[in-house]
């Protein structure tokens, strides 16, 4: 449906909430994958309810004209890429146990202890671990960060991961510069193999780069 | 769902968009908002939310670190990528899209996130 020149994909429903079932949550995908492979989109959140067309029209695109238009334009020839790069469990606390002095020295501990008696060194194990991890994941994420976000013209990083997760990354990448962002994504997998594994998602709507108050650039 | 099998000599997993579990925590968390508009249920929770969302430090999560140091034979190293991608998925690393509960509770280290991105109104 169109209100002069911005238009809207919309679906109807008599329901009002819309259920997140695999059904609903595959097609709100599907039909935005099927559109951003040939034009400019700005995903709506899942589940945005509007009561007709006519409300579509005037609630939205009417009257929120001065935000979508400057959103359009910063994602208009760009596609998102989703990026998870994990370590490989074994090999990263193989790591950490051979630098790391005192986590040595506290395994050795509680190898010798029996688990009953162990509970409290266990944890403060697990702790250091796991700030080590933190410590040893920012430094890694950083390269990564470096050497991708000049291929993206907006990156934006969840700092919230499980400790094993080195990075959950999207980028905002021209669809000109694609086949870059992947060689270069495949560049540092082939360097990190066997330490680090990468999950690269996309081309996709650009579900991260659409909030109303985000400037363009970088986003923390 | 994909594994490094690198066809094209890539050691990158590129699983689909169109496969939902890589996609579901954008579709679910980003996009444009006009909170007035959202009305999302999660009535029978069909979906599980996936990987990164849930990090809150706990004592599970320090006892499996420790577990997972524990156990760890530092001579060991020799294993192929494939296996090492496969463990990393049975981790809870990732998880495909289910209709169970237990997925949920496993990726859970700790207390959910109060802040749902999905909410009924």
């Amino acid at each position: 449906m169109t209100g002069s020149d911005l238009c809207a994909v919309v679906a109807t429903t008599e329901h009002d909430v819309v259920e997140a079932g695999r059904a609903n949550l595959l097609a709100h995908s599907d039909v935005l994958q099927e559109v951003v492979a040939g034009r400019t989109v700005v995903p709506m959140r899942f589940g945005t309810l509007l009561s007709d067309d006519d409300a579509v029209r005037s609630e939205l695109l009417d009257a929120r004209r001065a935000e979508l238009g400057p959103l359009l334009r910063l994602v208009a020839g760009h596609v998102e890429f989703s990026l998870k790069v994990y370590y490989v469990e074994d090999v990263v606390l193989s790591e950490i146990i051979s630098t790391d002095r005192s986590i040595a020295r506290l395994r050795e501990t509680v190898k010798s202890l029996p688990d009953d008696a162990s509970y409290f060194q266990r944890i403060r194990l697990g702790e250091l671990v796991a700030g080590e991890l933190v410590r040893r994941r920012a430094a890694d994420a950083d390269a990564l960060a470096t050497r991708l976000a000049p291929l993206a013209k907006a990156s934006d990083a969840d700092d919230e991961r499980p400790e094993l997760m080195v990075m959950k990354g999207s980028f905002l990448v021209s669809r000109d510069g694609v086949e870059d962002f992947r060689a270069a994504v495949d560049d540092l997998a082939t360097a990190s193999v066997g330490r680090m594994i990468f999950k690269l998602v996309g081309p996709l709507p650009p579900y991260s780069f659409v909030e109303f108050e985000v400037e363009a650039g970088v986003v923390a | 769902m994909a594994v490094a099998t690198r066809p094209t000599g890539t050691y990158v997993d590129r699983p689909s968009p169109s496969g939902l579990a890589e996609v579901v925590d954008l579709i679910l968390d980003k996009g444009l908002v006009i909170d007035a508009y959202v009305r999302v249920s999660l009535v029978g929770i069909e979906v599980l939310t996936i990987d990164a969302r849930i990090v809150i430090a706990s004592v599970d999560t320090y006892l499996r670190f420790a577990e997972a140091v524990n156990r760890l034979d530092l001579a060991a190293q020799s294993r192929g990528l494939p296996d090492m991608i496969g463990d990393m998925e049975e981790k809870g690393s990732e998880r495909k899209v289910k209709g169970a509960l237990e997925g949920a509770k496993e990726s859970v280290t700790g207390k959910k996130e109060e802040k749902e991105p999905s909410r009924s109104r």
